[in-house]
């Protein structure tokens, strides 16, 4: 089922732009007929997924097509009803060290000041003090938090706490980042600016990351690959390389090749909605 | 004609009306105040302040003008019924001075407020467990669930007279039924709180594998503060009820007991003064756990 767009990203995309940073082959988190089903209701089946290391891939799909239930299988919080999911060749049981996620409404703890939201995942690692105090402050500086140490969430904007939580996913050093539409409560400017400091982020240290969204847009901008989700029980319907290079920019929104995958991916979907319509008119 | 009210400056009225009003009852009730009139803009205002303060006097003063009105409107009732079975306001305020100076209205007092303090303490620590674990376990919250809203419902006065057989006209009667009507409140409310905690939380916790009691005394409890404070102010107005209705039923001695005494023997501005203070130590209570609630939660609203 999969298309090739163009060049292969494996292949000579140009990602030699940041050095180091070419995708090696290992295969961080790979789902292998993947099936969850609430009764008698079948969210989906048939999910065969492999995110390598240092690779970007999006999830996309109609609302309902189980593209956050995939993501918490992969997170250990939800179940496979069939299927596997291993995590560096080590099948999982629950949720795994070096997996970390961003979610959607930030989950940071109201009662805790940014400091300690940022620092619960080290803490729960039980992390040796010195690291805690030397690793929690790069990350809030990273996010572009600092000053706001010892703020609260409720002091802080939408865009703001989002930024805590991707601190506090960082944090913990991990391999694997999975982002549950973590922009899609933001308003759409700082929506814009937060993709663009996600991207730098990665750049930076680029790691295995699973991004869902319901945003073609940001899939397409995200992503090395983007995955569609389609149908009823919904399957993977396409995997389409995107197939540009990093460092992504502002400019990459109006290249000719973001422009067709984009029209690529919203045809796909677009296909998906009118037969709906068709069906319940 | 000012912007601000003013307060006619009696005995004691030192305060500014601009001051937040963060105190509960510091109002002198000596001092007259005179609501200000609204009028046009021009007078300096202090920065903070808020417009819709501007315009009518501060909450504190308008309750303070209430509470005056009912008490005047009791002590004209009394005065005109010519009644002399009926306290009144004036007679019960120049009673304090003389009750105030005895030793045993302290002993008593104290004896009660004692009471109900470690009772809610013994209450609120057992009834935060229970309520935890009804909250987190499904089995016990099947299990306790309709027993304890049972107890709940039922008056602790109904059961007073039972536990004066078990344990004796004792303080020791006075405190278990005391710490027994706190801990029914704490129960039910902690187990909401508990119980009540964002899916995100527990999903952020999990994914960075918190143990059970990660989950619980970081997560679960932290959640039902605000619960739990509900449930303590609840639990202090229940125990107090129950530390006097004790006293009354058993003769254990304290405020309540004396109250009653001294209603007996037609001493009623002199009981009166017990209750007052028992309705100050409840609305004093109260006001501490608001105030903690908004120092230590300011995200939970107001």
């Amino acid at each position: 089922m999969t298309r090739s767009a163009g060049r292969t990203p494996t292949a000579s995309t140009g990602r030699g732009a940041s050095p180091g940073a070419a995708p090696s082959d290992a295969a961080r988190v790979v789902v292998s007929q993947g099936r969850v089903n609430y009764g008698d209701l079948t969210v989906f089946e048939g999910i065969d997924l492999t995110v390598k290391d240092r690779e970007i891939v999006s999830i996309v799909g109609p609302s309902g097509c189980g593209k956050t239930t995939l993501l918490r299988c992969i997170d250990g919080l939800t179940r496979l009803n069939s299927g596997t999911v291993t995590v560096d060749g080590k099948p999982l049981n629950g949720p795994m060290p070096g997996v970390s996620m961003v979610f959607q409404h930030f989950g940071l703890f109201p009662w805790k000041s940014v400091y300690n939201n940022v620092a619960y995942g080290l803490k729960l690692q039980g992390a040796p003090k010195e690291q805690i105090e030397e690793t929690v402050p790069k990350y809030i500086k990273m996010v572009g938090l600092a000053g706001f140490e010892k703020s609260y969430p409720h002091q802080l904007s939408g865009g703001m706490q989002q930024r805590a939580g991707l601190a506090r996913a960082l944090a913990v050093e991990p391999q694997v980042l999975l982002m549950d539409e973590p922009f899609s409560a933001i308003d759409a400017q700082t929506r814009e600016i937060l993709q663009f400091e996600l991207l730098r982020i990665w750049e930076q240290r680029p790691i295995a990351m699973l991004f869902v969204t319901h945003s073609i847009d940001e899939a397409v901008l995200m992503g090395d690959r983007v995955v569609v989700l389609k149908g009823r029980p919904s399957r993977i319907h396409e995997v389409i390389d995107v197939g540009i290079p990093h460092p992504r920019t502002r400019d990459t929104l109006s290249t000719p090749r973001f422009h067709d995958v984009k029209g690529h991916v919203w045809d796909l979907l677009m296909q998906e909605v009118i037969a709906a319509e068709r069906q319940v008119g | 004609m000012t912007e601000q009210p003013q307060i006619h400056a009696g005995a004691g009225a030192g305060r500014p009306v601009s001051a937040p009003s963060a105190g509960l009852g510091s109002a002198a009730t000596e001092a007259v105040p005179l609501p200000g009139e609204p009028s046009g803009p021009g007078q300096a205002v202090p920065p903070g302040e808020r417009r819709r303060e501007r315009r009518r006097p501060p909450d504190w003063l308008l309750r303070t003008l209430a509470g005056v009105a009912l008490l005047a409107l009791w002590e004209l009732a009394a005065r005109a019924l010519g009644s002399d079975f009926v306290a009144r306001p004036t007679a019960v305020a120049q009673a304090v001075p003389e009750v105030f100076a005895t030793e045993k209205f302290w002993q008593d007092a104290w004896a009660t407020i004692w009471s109900v303090i470690e009772g809610v303490v013994i209450g609120a620590v057992a009834g935060t467990l229970l309520g935890l674990a009804m909250g987190r376990i499904r089995l016990v919250r099947w299990f306790f669930t309709s027993y304890v809203s049972a107890l709940y419902t039922l008056p602790m006065v109904a059961v007073v007279p039972l536990m004066t057989i078990w344990l004796g006209y004792t303080s020791e009667t006075r405190l278990v039924a005391v710490a027994l009507s706190a801990f029914l409140p704490i129960v039910v409310t902690t187990a909401d709180g508990s119980r009540s905690i964002p899916k995100e939380y527990l999903d952020v916790a999990r994914t960075f594998r918190a143990k059970v009691h990660n989950i619980w005394f970081g997560i679960a409890l932290r959640n039902a503060i605000p619960y739990l404070i509900a449930g303590l102010q609840l639990a202090i107005a229940r125990a107090l009820v129950t530390a006097v209705a004790v006293e009354f039923l058993a003769g254990v001695p304290g405020l309540g007991y004396s109250i009653l005494m001294q209603t007996r023997s037609f001493q009623q501005n002199e009981a009166f003064v017990g209750v007052v203070l028992l309705t100050v130590f409840v609305v004093g209570t109260r006001a501490l756990l608001t105030l903690a609630r908004r120092r230590f939660l300011p995200w939970y609203g107001r």
